[in-house]
């Protein structure tokens, strides 16, 4: 699914993303899902119920009227921040203008997101590091 | 045009799966991998948005937003998938209803 999603991306002239995509998603967090699933063990496979069956209907019916708001609502209305880039430019041309765009005018948020992404590793740390304190005592 | 709508459908048909798990299902690591599958279908509707909003032009703010999402998510994997393998020691579960039993 990750690896069709970033051919997505591609297609649709977003080759910054289809690369991010294929690196986050494809390379870190299936192996952290595979890493977790191989310590808890398999759970086994559930039992179909009349709540699962409900919870069909209910996504269904949810699904169903995002889809009439979509027809009824139709595109957003245009407001340009940034100047769009030509898609026959070429997918590095692409990548260039996304690279100096993050840096240029989101260069905050970058560091913000870095920051995040520091905080939650220290988290993860810190987290493991209870446990096998708790296995000590 | 028809393209258009084919995309926003795929992403309206991961939103669904990615629903259906929250809904469904009890196991922790499904109930993860669902948040995941709604991420995604968030950030497909994003990118399809942005490719036709002007035909032949690419809007580089949703892009910039979809990577900055991508990241942020995968922090909150990391972080949800070490909270489950500890209530796992601890529990010895990771059935939902059971872990709510179990609460003290």
């Amino acid at each position: 699914m990750c690896i069709s999603i970033a051919g997505i991306f591609w297609t649709l002239g977003a080759p910054y993303v289809a690369v991010f995509q294929l690196l986050i998603y494809a390379g870190a967090i299936v192996i952290l899902f595979l890493a977790t699933i191989m310590l808890t063990g398999r759970d086994g496979r559930e039992k179909i119920e009349a709540r699962d069956i409900l919870g069909i209907m209910a996504s269904i019916a949810l699904g169903a009227t995002i889809l009439l708001l979509f027809e009824n609502i139709g595109m957003p209305p245009s407001v340009t921040v940034v100047e769009p880039v030509l898609v026959e430019e070429g997918s590095g041309k692409i990548g260039q203008a996304m690279t100096a765009f993050l840096w240029n005018q989101r260069g905050f948020d970058i560091i913000l997101q870095g920051t995040i992404l520091f905080a939650s590793a220290l988290c993860c740390l810190a987290l493991m590091r209870r446990r096998k304190e708790g296995r000590r005592n | 045009m028809e393209a258009f709508t084919t995309y926003l459908s795929c992403a309206l048909i991961l939103f669904i799966i990615g629903l259906y798990c929250l809904v469904a299902k009890r196991n922790m690591v499904r109930l993860v991998i669902g948040i995941e599958i709604l991420i995604n279908a968030a950030n497909l509707s994003f990118i399809t948005f942005s490719a036709y909003r002007q035909p032949g032009y690419v809007d580089l703010l949703s892009q910039s937003i979809v990577v900055i999402s991508m990241a942020i998510a995968g922090s909150v994997t990391a972080l949800a998938l070490v909270i489950l393998l500890n209530a796992y020691k601890h529990y010895g579960t990771l059935d939902v209803r059971k872990l709510r039993r179990l609460r003290r």
